[in-house]
């Protein structure tokens, strides 16, 4: 199966990574890297989150209350959210033709939207906004591999970036295999496409926490792979989220630091 | 709107503390306790069959029916070799009034999302050998589309399902087709006539759920994650509708007899300590294997009643037994 060599005896993997490396993460407030264009009175700002060759936006509304379109939904002991992912067609490297004609999402989009739903549904503290929806679109515009990783990262910082109250952050992580014996983490679209892969999600993970006590929230793995090996699979992909944790709290805390020097 | 199924406070009460006790509402003795399987293959016809979970008292509880067809078709362009498989689930008002509504049309249900788990089960591990499935590369292929119907619904429809699923591929057969010069020559759709062919099942994943209680508030299990102290929640399987209504998480595995998982998915929810995933599949696994075993043998029985005079017509006999 393997026409590439994803691991070579150097320890490197096709784009010059170490088997435990991650992609370079870089995630912004705005579109725009310089704060000049940010507007003030915007009332919902869009989070940019550049995981790789991943690049995805998140827009959250609110929590507000339900329009009339959506009104049948309010719950009114806690806040109800509204998950939209939108994968745009140029984001892959062949430009994809739906089939069907009302742009509806595919499957795959489908069950993207059903489990990150799911997931923060448990991670924001619903309770604090009751009788109140919180929307969140997402906008995929290139993907390269571990797609649902990023836009679980990406969320999580969106929701950092709004101030909306969560129990603990979110970071999430695709993992490989290799010959049954060596984890690769954060794929590339070619690892992804020829190796065993899945995604795993842990919430509040830190490094110095025990591995095995890591709470983790959402496991995808859609591929065939022995189950004695499923321990280490979950090692490799915890420690990646405890990594990408730090990185991320010093990448949100620089944003917002910016943020208000611009505000004053 | 129809009026879905509704759960009032005291039952759901009622409901968790059994759950704490170790009990469950339909009279099973523990939480990992599973339903009762039956599996009824239809005498008349190939890949027809019924699988019904039974409650302790012997009534039917979920019922589902599985049938496989099969039909010629031209293949896709990018993979001429590979003949097609569908999985089509339809779940609406007969089996309960929670069907009826659709919330949003784009969205996707929980069923839906299930039914995605078992197609891509099948297909993504190849379980289901499509190359098999080939008559003629890039002109005529099998396409293989199974009709899945939820008849009656008391939660369990991931095992049930998997179960027919499996339970009819192997039992399906194809018509023989005979292929002169690159073209079709007879198909021979009487099976008097020719012997069907199998279809090539390379291993039998099976599905098992398990649905998650929590204890404590998520507040408390998210912050105090480093000190672990057991029993914080509670693990069903094979939980009927009311049960999980309340359920915090599930978790979705799919394993076959080799020790092997085709698929694991753990859809948001409640969090869950790795080490506690790690003994959730490995729990699995005698389920699997134990299932597998009723398929088998299920089969079995209805190859041996489909062929009463077999061993009139066979050639052998007691000298040759050796």
């Amino acid at each position: 199966m393997s026409r590439f060599e994803f691991y070579n005896s150097q320890g490197l993997r096709i784009d010059g990574r170490r088997n435990f490396e991650l992609k370079n993460f870089e995630s912004s407030l705005t579109t725009t890297s310089n704060f000049n264009n940010f507007s003030r009175n915007s009332q919902s700002s869009t989070t940019y989150l550049q995981m790789g060759q991943n690049k995805i936006l998140v827009n959250i509304d609110g929590p507000k209350e339900p329009t009339n379109s959506n009104k049948s939904k309010i719950d009114q002991d806690k806040a109800v959210l509204d998950i939209n992912i939108n994968v745009t067609k140029f984001s892959k490297v062949n430009r994809q033709v739906s089939t069907n004609n009302n742009n509806s999402p595919d499957k795959q989009t489908q069950e993207w939207e059903f489990e990150i739903k799911r997931l923060f549904e448990k991670i924001i503290i619903m309770d604090s906004y009751p009788k109140s929806i919180i929307n969140i679109a997402v906008t995929v515009l290139q993907q390269d591999g571990g797609i649902l990783a990023s836009i679980i990262n990406c969320v999580s910082i969106a929701l950092m970036n709004n101030s909306i109250q969560i129990y603990d952050i979110v970071t999430a992580c695709s993992v490989g295999v290799v010959d049954q014996m060596h984890y690769l983490l954060d794929l590339n679209h070619l690892e992804e496409q020829f190796l065993t892969s899945g995604t795993i999600a842990v919430v509040g993970g830190s490094p110095t926490q025990n591995v095995e006590d890591a709470n983790v929230c959402l496991l995808s793995f859609n591929d065939i792979f022995p189950l004695d090996l499923l321990d280490g699979f979950m090692m490799a992909g915890i420690k990646g989220c405890c990594t990408l944790k730090d990185i991320m709290v010093t990448q949100v805390k620089a944003m917002n630091i910016n943020k208000l020097i611009e505000i004053q | 709107m129809a009026k879905e199924l509704e759960l009032n406070n005291t039952e759901k009460k009622f409901i968790l503390s059994l759950l704490a006790q170790n009990q469950r509402l339909d009279g099973r003795k523990s939480l990992i306790e599973t339903r009762n399987l039956d599996i009824k293959i239809n005498p008349d016809a190939y890949g027809d069959v019924y699988v019904s979970l039974l409650t302790p008292e012997g009534s039917v509880s979920t019922r589902v029916h599985c049938k496989i067809t099969a039909d010629i078709v031209k293949p896709k362009d990018k993979r001429p070799f590979e003949g097609s498989f569908y999985v089509n689930c339809e779940i609406n008002g007969l089996t309960g009034l929670q069907f009826e509504n659709y919330s949003k049309p784009n969205s996707m249900s929980s069923e839906g999302y299930y039914t995605r788990f078992l197609e891509s089960m099948i297909l993504r591990s190849n379980a289901l050998d499509l190359e098999q499935l080939c008559i003629i590369a890039g002109e005529k292929v099998w396409d293989i589309r199974l009709d899945l119907h939820v008849l009656e619904y008391d939660g369990g429809f991931l095992e049930c399902a998997s179960i027919a699923c499996l339970t009819s591929l192997l039992h399906f057969k194809r018509p023989y087709v005979e292929v002169q010069n690159e073209k079709i020559h007879k198909v021979y759709t009487d099976l008097d006539e020719r012997d069907g062919v199998n279809l090539g099942v390379l291993h039998i994943p099976i599905a098992v759920k398990f649905n998650i209680f929590q204890q404590l508030p998520t507040e408390e299990l998210i912050k105090q994650s480093n000190n672990t102290n057991p029993g914080k929640e509670l693990v069903a399987i094979d939980c009927t509708i009311k049960e999980e209504m309340l359920s915090n998480g599930e978790v979705l595995v799919a394993l076959n007899k080799n020790r092997e998982i085709v698929q694991l998915d753990k859809p948001g929810g409640v969090p869950l300590q790795s080490y506690k995933l790690l003994e959730l599949a490995n729990m699995a696994l005698p389920m699997v294997e134990n299932i597998t075993s009723k398929i088998l043998k299920a089969i079995e029985i209805d190859e041996s009643k489909r062929n009463e005079y077999a061993y009139l017509l066979s050639a052998e006999n007691d000298r040759y037994d050796g």
